[in-house]
């Protein structure tokens, strides 16, 4: 389960990251983005990836830190197949990974109370 | 060198890369493959292919090795040794092995291995000669056709030439943040670099722990120096110091009956209460001065050694153990080591390695195939040596490693298996294999030459689970249903693979019709021209 | 004042110059191989030999860290050979450093 929730903090990540350049931006959202909202896509992003290392290493140290690189090696593979192939699948994608935060961050509490 | 750091650094990528290219093809092709090599091995071995897999694996071990203890007793109670294999996660069956005395000239004993089923403690069928997933692993580091020292000499140089490869790389990337999630399809060259980067950035941190990490497993070959200078005694005088080995009772004359096994393992459990024991090996069982050694797993500890207990046969006294505790000398070289092995990986983390190391094979090729198109612009399409060196090695690695694979696995199917000698019989398909490919890429190397190479590709890789089906008692089908997921998930793979060389042709079909079409407007107007 | 030899009419001296370029041009690459590939791996074998005695750890801590870093310290001289503009300075550099640490080996030693 702390996989799955630092996985999916890990892609979300790395959307964000794509989402801040202009190029990427313009792909979904039609517009390019304004500089605060790069900036804050790009704030989110970080807390977002840190927060992915965090949960891997505090839960299995070594093993946590090359899962982790797994983690951005997959996350940087699927941004970029969506942001290549299937542009119109981004907003559905994103939604979903946001779900996927959620769910996972909510059962690893319930579970752990 | 260059005027400028940059230019120095893309000239050292483009040379170091191209020095070496093929034969990292090869290590990372069969590096990746060595990542399943225990369930090659169980693909490879039909005797283990119903052997279920044990409710409670751990929990069963203390019965295990009692009756391995009961049953070397009696067939090989003066045997120079005894090694008692248990099963694992990835290992499904539990062997009892006992060595033959050492003949002259011999540098290991011969060891007689009995494999057992776990679950109902029956012998298993006989097993076939084969080396399975071990081939590739030992075509990893050591090659093949050479001897072993040489081989590993070139594996390193090979590898070190990577490692400056990616170092130039990430040097040279300027825009690496920026275009990291660039790919821009059907754009000719431009698309193989877009590629090349890709796969090179998605797992940059893979590509370098690997590679260097990897130098580290040889790296006592390389510069046995520091030792040497260290120590009196050199190597052996090292490897003393840092294996747990028994200098108390070997000294004891005489036999003396071996202490129940309940005992020492009672003090095994003592100091490790969820042992996953791995391996008992019993050293002059029956004399005064013998040992027992229990090996346990390090489960997800960054450890290469396997931590264990040594311990007097006769009297049951610890002798030797490993450190609990690492120094961090230590444990910085046993991580470097158990990284690159990545023996405790979990199925999560085993196939993001394995993500990894594909992303390596495209890092690596299609540096190649970039290679070859920048010769050929040019030179204008004039066939340099130079130019067919080049594409004639890509050809020959790219399309015939996989080519290669298949048949060593549908050699496995089709030998006899009482055939003398069908272990290195299956290498030979191998090599044969790979040799139809390298000749047909000596006779052309053209766009229509890689479209036949990829059509006989998806063949093969249809061929491996279709004559699996054939030749076995289980199909694809089959495992699915009866959650044979080792035997299921490899012929997927194949099935997977038959796919996508069926789409590599497609698309150089359409790519040679579109060269093909261009080519004839430009006669056709020309012919237009002539009339006009 | 000649031309340059790009472009120079193509005349038979020109050739032989160019020639002469060419070839030395392939004679300083394979130098420059040479001092990464040999220098550097003499330089780190003197390097960590020196390291592994003179770090004031446990014999086998001290051989176990001076290896693991040993491959760091080979690519960094080999980028260094590449990086350096002239070719008298890369061989110099290395081969001196070199020298200098199994002369310091040496004395620690005994050997001498």
């Amino acid at each position: 389960m702390i996989d799955l929730l630092s996985f999916s903090l890990c892609l979300f990540a790395f959307n964000g990251f794509a989402l801040a350049k202009p190029a990427h931006f313009k792909t979904v959202f039609t517009t390019r983005p304004s500089k605060l909202q790069s900036n804050l896509l790009l704030i989110v992003s970080w807390i977002s990836i840190l927060l992915s290392l965090l949960f891997c290493v505090v839960t299995q140290q070594g093993y946590g830190a090359l899962l982790f690189c797994g983690f951005m090696g997959l996350s940087v593979l699927i941004i970029t197949i969506f942001y290549n192939f299937i542009e119109k699948l981004i907003k559905p994608f994103s939604f979903l990974n946001m779900l996927l935060i959620g769910s996972s961050g909510l059962l690893l509490i319930v579970n752990s109370l | 060198m260059k005027d400028s750091f940059f230019r120095s650094m893309t000239w050292l990528h483009t040379w170091v890369g191209l020095l070496t290219c093929w034969i990292i093809y090869v290590i990372f092709f069969a590096g990746t493959a060595s990542f399943f090599r225990d369930e090659i091995n169980l693909r490879n071995q039909p005797a283990i292919h119903n052997v279920q897999a044990q409710t409670d694996r751990v929990a069963a071990q203390r019965q295990q090795i009692i009756k391995g203890f009961d049953y070397l007793n009696q067939h090989a109670a003066n045997s120079p040794s005894w090694r008692i294999t248990l099963p694992e996660e990835r290992i499904p069956y539990l062997v009892y092995g006992y060595a033959k005395p050492k003949e002259p000239g011999q540098r290991r004993s011969q060891f007689v291995n009995t494999q057992l089923n776990p679950n109902t403690m029956q012998a298993l069928p006989p097993f076939v000669e084969t080396k399975g997933g071990n081939f590739f692993y030992r075509l990893h580091y050591q090659l093949y056709y050479l001897d072993a020292i040489t081989g590993r000499w070139v594996v390193c140089f090979a590898s070190f030439f990577m490692l400056l490869a990616i170092i130039s790389g990430v040097v040279i990337h300027k825009r690496i943040f920026k275009d990291m999630f660039t790919f821009r399809r059907n754009k000719g060259t431009r698309s193989w670099l877009d590629a090349h980067n890709l796969s090179s950035v998605l797992a940059l941190p893979f590509h370098l722990m690997i590679t260097y990490t990897g130098i580290i497993t040889l790296i006592f070959m390389l510069f046995p120096y520091p030792a040497l200078t260290t120590y009196d005694k050199g190597m052996r005088g090292f490897f003393n110091d840092v294996t747990p080995s028994n200098n108390v009772t070997n000294n004891a004359q005489g036999s003396a009956d071996l202490l129940p096994i309940n005992t020492i393992l009672d003090h095994v459990y003592t100091k490790w209460p969820s042992a996953d024991i791995t391996r008992v090996q019993v050293s002059k069982p029956n004399m005064a001065a013998s040992t027992v050694t229990v090996l346990v797993s390090p489960a997800k500890a960054l450890r290469d050694q396997s931590p264990r207990l040594l311990f007097s046969g006769a009297t049951g006294k610890l002798v030797a153990q490993t450190d609990d505790e690492l120094s961090s000398s230590k444990a910085l070289y046993e991580s470097l080591n158990s990284m690159h092995t990545g023996r405790f990986a979990t199925p999560l983390l085993r196939w993001l390695y394995v993500l990894g190391g594909i992303a390596g094979c495209v890092m690596i090729g299609s540096g190649c195939i970039m290679w070859a198109k920048r010769i050929r612009e040019r030179n204008k399409g004039k066939a340099s040596f130079g130019l067919q060196l080049v594409e004639g090695l890509n050809l020959a690695t790219i399309m015939g490693l996989p080519l290669a694979t298949c048949a060593f696995f549908i050699a496995n199917r089709l030998l006899s298996p009482t055939l003398a000698g069908r272990g290195e019989k299956e290498v030979t398909a191998f090599f044969l294999a790979w040799l139809v490919v390298a000749l047909m890429a000596l006779l052309k190397r053209d766009r229509l030459q890689w479209r036949v190479m990829a059509a006989i590709n998806a063949l093969a890789c249809l061929s491996v689970p279709a004559i699996n089906a054939l030749t076995t008692q289980g199909n694809i089908v089959s495992y699915l249903l009866n959650k044979q997921w080792v035997l299921f998930i490899f012929d997927a793979v194949f099935l997977l693979f038959s796919i996508l060389f069926l789409v590599q042709t497609e698309k150089l079909r359409t790519a040679s019709s579109a060269s093909k079409k261009t080519a004839n407007n430009l006669t056709n107007n020309k012919k237009r021209q002539k009339h006009d | 004042m000649r031309a340059p030899l790009h472009i120079a009419p193509f005349t038979k001296t020109n050739l032989a110059a160019l020639l002469k370029v060419a070839q030395s041009y392939r004679v300083l690459v394979f130098l420059r191989f040479i001092i990464a590939i040999v220098g550097g791996y003499a330089f780190t074998s003197a390097c960590i030999s020196l390291l592994s005695v003179l770090l004031p750890i446990a014999k086998q801590d001290a051989v176990l860290l001076c290896v693991s870093i040993s491959i760091l310290i080979y690519a960094a001289v080999f980028i260094y050979a590449f990086s350096v503009k002239s070719l008298k300075t890369a061989w110099s550099s290395i081969l001196l450093s070199t020298g200098f640490f199994v002369a310091v080996l040496a004395l620690l030693k005994g050997w001498l």
